[in-house]
């Protein structure tokens, strides 16, 4: 019996309506979308995300004036007589870099978004959740005019940057996923984490090749992977020319006589992806460019330790 | 079987054939172009699926062309034609057709009647007749309608007759039809001509022709005959006559209801129900065996007077027509009797009515008693109220005290019994009862000892003594007869349906007006004969009340066949009869005077079952049942009837062939129209398949 990978599907009218990709598209300023998603999202929370999140012990300081009490080591000062303070990972600043595929087949859309907007969507709201949160965020863009980086800052400032390169983002150019990982990997010495929102329309073994880059670097890896349903369903049914969005490729053909063959392409390129992503412990998720947008953002913060 | 086309000229519509060629062409150019993000995966997937697609764009450019040409040989209208089956190769002439439509056509076979199928076969055959062609339909079965012979009509106007003509509960007369047939074609002013006949054969219709026995033929026209449905598998059976006996027709008589049955199923047994006035009264199981005939007989006692509708029935089979038989019974209300003792004795033994007492009132467990018998002196007889008896018996009376008062009883239909006797005064009958009296008697006459008076002569047609008929009737002739009446004279229009071996008259019936009266030579009593002691006795009694009051009728009618004529008497002043039939129409009769007075003849229609009359104040019953001889679905064979059509040319088609040699075929032409509109439907549905959008698109799996 075939198995497909069943992505998840947006519920209209739900309170996910708020993220909408669709709706969301009429704000032209990213800005102003991104704020209305994260603050959207957080208003849902019960408790602040900004506390504990992360409990992964780093170091001890010398306590200094100003430090709390409840952070003094009592144990150490017990064995040392000296006041010692408790450093966590945490409260280390992140430094996350979103890495934007935008070559020239992130521009299809089957009726709503491009891939491309919604990829941007997804950036600038994480990137503004991460600024709000203090930490230091980057963009890296991978397009017709080569790979375009925005060093991790966490200045809050650093937003319109993102913003800027963003909104001027144009789909075109091939996918060369491992180059532009290779590359960025070699310009960027600290470790991170780094957000990877692609169609990854390439062969899987060379993406692959990509991540080992990364993760040779002890980098965190998180793969957004967007597709148009489209792109999935395959769901034409007159006879079509199909011309490829980056490539010198046509093929005419009935779609309804391929259909099945089509499907399970797609779907044994969409588990060969999940696969080594798996393999290489970097999170996966298919998105869909009518799903809300907040999902992206809950997975963000799941990776990063909030449970609530 | 030949392929031929009724509309060969549309064949040219398969040329359309390249239509779908060109769309096939002209479909790569309509294609929509779209900038696509994966393609190289709409390359593999064409890649792998090229052959499949390749076949399938072969088949569904086959499935357009079959249905294009399918459509081209719709229009042209094909017919599959047999041998016998007259088509546009041949000259067009004259075809009479002659349907048997007799009841056994009602018999089902295959989820239809034999007449439905026959109607269809005749479709056929005339729909595959040459242009021009004239035809003329005779059906078999009239139910004894005189009708003007037939004429020739065209293919629709004969389809249209056709379509009209039903199963009638009637026999087919082929003899009849036959000759109407050769009486058309002596018309006939080109040729060809031909007979074709559409039957099931049943020997019920075709056992009395003979081809020979035909007048005014012509031996040179071809016949055809298509027999109609497959030899019946037999089951069940049929009554074939229903009989409604008893001595009257008088509420509380003992009726005595016989049917004769025909056992055609594999049982040895066959259940009967008999059906009283709608509901069901008794059963039997009745032992008959398979093939064979056999009669049951049911009884009804204490029936009150009025109609009743009786029916038997058996169990539902195949041939429904036969499983019911129907019988009207109309019972009139007791007879009154009026007995006259002119010697009564000091013993109830002894008086001169006590043995016709004992006979008129036997003992009996009936509720209900056909006579009601009133016992009277001589001097009562002069005050009674005549109207209010239906029959006066007189035994051994001596003279009527009132003869004017009697002779008028008699006149207005009553019926008047005498007895003679020792006290009987001769002189005196003669004087008051002149035109009463069948005969006029003399002195007593006494046998020699040891040579008593015998009953010799007897006329069995007498009503009353048909009961006698040797050899299983009683006799009257153990009767020994020491004394007797002399008869001087028989009067004139009277007759004598009992004689003495000698010649002698000894019992005399005579008409006055509307009555009758039955003088008997001897007494009513032991004292000139011992025939009151006699078995014979008792029924001579009662069967001379009955037929003097008008209720010993034999031959009652309880119903006719189906076409047969229904005969009323008329009554006076009333004009008509109103006959409602079994699905409530009324039909109104009118009286015409004929040799035998007014009468009122109405034909049965086409129902069977029980039909009522409304005859001025009195209602009636009668049964139309269908001719038992409809019964016999026995078929004739081929052999058996090419020998009763001697040198005619004769063909014989049915549908599955082969019998006594003869050559069979499929019969007439059959149109493949509607078997080609199936193949086009289940063309077009593979081609939604093939090329249509999905009914149900396939989804992503959730």
């Amino acid at each position: 019996m075939e198995s497909r990978i069943t992505p998840p599907r947006g519920r209209p009218g739900r309170p996910g309506k708020y993220f909408d990709p669709v709706i969301l598209a009429r704000i032209k300023n990213l800005t102003l979308l991104a704020r209305h998603v994260v603050e959207g999202l957080m208003a849902g929370l019960h408790r602040s995300s900004l506390h504990g999140l992360s409990v992964e012990f780093s170091e001890h300081r010398p306590y200094a004036p100003g430090d709390e009490l409840r952070r003094i080591d009592w144990k150490l000062f017990a064995r040392q007589d000296r006041y010692y303070v408790k450093e966590y990972e945490a409260e280390t600043n992140l430094r996350a870099l979103i890495f934007l595929d935008s070559s020239g087949s992130m521009g299809y859309s089957g009726g709503g978004v491009t891939k491309l907007e919604y990829g941007s969507f997804i950036a600038a709201s994480l990137s503004y959740l991460m600024l709000l949160q203090r930490d230091a965020v980057g963009l890296v863009t991978m397009g017709g005019e080569g790979l375009r980086v925005l060093a991790p800052r966490s200045n809050p400032n650093h937003l319109r940057a993102i913003i800027t390169e963003l909104e001027g983002l144009k789909p075109e150019g091939r996918t060369d996923i491992p180059a532009a990982l290779e590359e960025v990997a070699r310009k960027l010495h600290r470790r991170g984490l780094f957000i990877i929102i692609s169609d990854f329309i390439d062969d899987p073994e060379f993406v692959e090749r990509g991540f080992k880059h990364l993760q040779h670097r002890k980098n965190d890896i998180m793969a957004f992977h967007i597709a148009d349903r489209e792109e999935i369903d395959f769901p034409f049914s007159k006879v079509t020319l199909f011309r490829d969005m980056e490539e010198e490729l046509e093929v005419t053909t009935d779609p309804r006589g391929i259909r099945r063959e089509y499907r399970a392409a797609v779907d044994e390129h969409l588990r060969r992806i999940k696969a080594f992503c798996h393999a290489h412990f970097a999170d996966y998720d298919l998105f869909f460019t009518d799903e809300p947008l907040h999902r992206s953002l809950v997975r963000y913060l799941a990776r990063r330790g909030y449970s609530g | 079987m030949t392929l031929s086309f009724l509309s060969p000229w549309f064949l040219l519509a398969g040329l359309a054939v390249a239509v779908p060629i060109v769309i096939h062409l002209l479909q790569r150019r309509r294609e929509v172009v779209l900038p696509f993000s994966m393609v190289r995966f709409v390359l593999l997937a064409r890649r792998r699926s090229s052959r499949r697609l390749k076949l399938r764009r072969l088949l569904l450019l086959a499935v357009r062309m079959a249905a294009v040409l399918l459509l081209a040989l719709i229009l042209a209208r094909p017919v599959l034609r047999s041998p016998a089956s007259p088509g546009p190769g041949e000259e067009a002439g004259y075809t009479v057709m002659i349907v048997d439509n007799s009841l056994s056509m009602a018999a089902r076979e295959g989820g239809r009647s034999l007449f439905e199928a026959l109607r269809v076969m005749a479709e056929d055959f005339a729909l595959g007749a040459a242009e021009g062609e004239l035809f003329a339909l005779i059906p078999a079965a009239r139910m004894g309608e005189v009708a003007p012979v037939g004429s020739w009509k065209t293919r629709p106007a004969f389809l249209q007759e056709l379509s009209r003509t039903e199963v009638l509960p009637d026999k087919g007369d082929f003899v009849r039809a036959f000759e109407e047939a050769h009486i058309l074609l002596r018309e006939a002013q080109r040729r060809p001509r031909r007979i074709v006949v559409f039957s099931d054969l049943a020997r019920g219709s075709w056992s009395d022709f003979s081809y020979l026995s035909l007048r005014d033929t012509d031996p040179s026209v071809p016949v055809r005959i298509f027999r109609v449905g497959r030899e019946i598998e037999m089951s069940g059976g049929g009554v074939l006559a229903l009989d409604v006996g008893g001595e009257s027709r008088i509420a509380g008589e003992r009726i005595e209801v016989t049917g004769q049955l025909v056992n055609l199923g594999p049982e040895s047994a066959v259940k009967v129900e008999l059906w009283l006035d709608g509901e069901e009264t008794d059963r039997k199981m009745t032992g008959i065996d398979p093939g064979s005939e056999g009669v049951v007989t049911f009884f009804f006692e204490g029936l009150g007077e009025g109609s009743h509708r009786i029916e038997m029935r058996l169990r539902e089979d195949g041939y429904a027509a036969d499983d019911r038989r129907y019988a009207g019974l109309g019972l009139s209300p007791p007879v009154r009797v009026l007995l006259v003792d002119g010697d009564p004795g000091f013993t109830l033994v002894e008086s001169e009515t006590f043995f016709v007492h004992e006979a008129l009132r036997p003992e009996r467990l009936s509720l209900m008693d056909p006579l009601e018998v009133r016992l009277a002196g001589v001097e009562e007889l002069a005050r009674a109220d005549l109207d209010a008896y239906d029959v006066v018996v007189l035994a051994n009376v001596p003279a009527p005290p009132d003869g004017r008062a009697l002779t008028d009883f008699v006149s207005r239909g009553g019926g008047l019994v005498v007895f003679w006797g020792g006290n009987c005064r001769a002189g005196e009958y003669a004087g008051s009862l002149t035109s009463l009296l069948p005969a006029r008697l003399g002195g007593i006459e006494t046998a020699a000892p040891g040579s008593p008076f015998r009953v010799g002569a007897v006329d069995y047609e007498d009503a009353v003594l048909s009961v006698f008929r040797p050899p299983d009737g009683g006799t009257l002739s153990t009767a020994a007869f020491t004394r007797r009446a002399e008869v001087v004279e028989e009067l004139q229009g009277t007759s004598v349906p009992a004689r003495f071996v000698d010649g002698q008259p000894w019992m005399i019936r005579g008409r006055v007006g509307d009555g009758e009266v039955l003088l008997f030579t001897s007494t009513a009593d032991l004292a000139w004969s011992d025939l009151p002691t006699k078995p014979a006795f008792v029924p001579l009694l009662r069967r001379a009340v009955l037929g003097l009051s008008g209720n010993l009728d034999p031959n009652q009618e309880t119903g006719i066949l189906a076409g047969e004529e229904k005969v009323f008497r008329g009554v006076p002043a009333l004009a008509a009869v109103a006959v409602t039939a079994p699905d409530g129409t009324v039909s109104r009769v009118e009286f015409k005077p004929s040799e035998e007075g007014r009468k009122a003849r109405y034909r049965a229609g086409r129902q069977v079952g029980f039909y009522s009359y409304a005859l001025g104040d009195r209602e009636g019953i009668f049964a139309v049942n269908a001719p038992s001889v409809e019964s016999d679905l026995h078929r004739i064979g081929a052999g058996e009837l090419k020998s009763r059509f001697q040198q005619v040319p004769l063909e014989v088609f049915s549908r599955e062939g082969g019998e006594d040699g003869a050559e069979f075929f499929q019969a007439g032409s059959r149109s493949l129209t509607r078997a080609l509109f199936v193949t086009l439907f289940f063309l077009l549905l593979a081609e939604m398949l093939l090329a249509g959008p999905r009914l149900f698109p396939r989804r992503p799996s959730a």
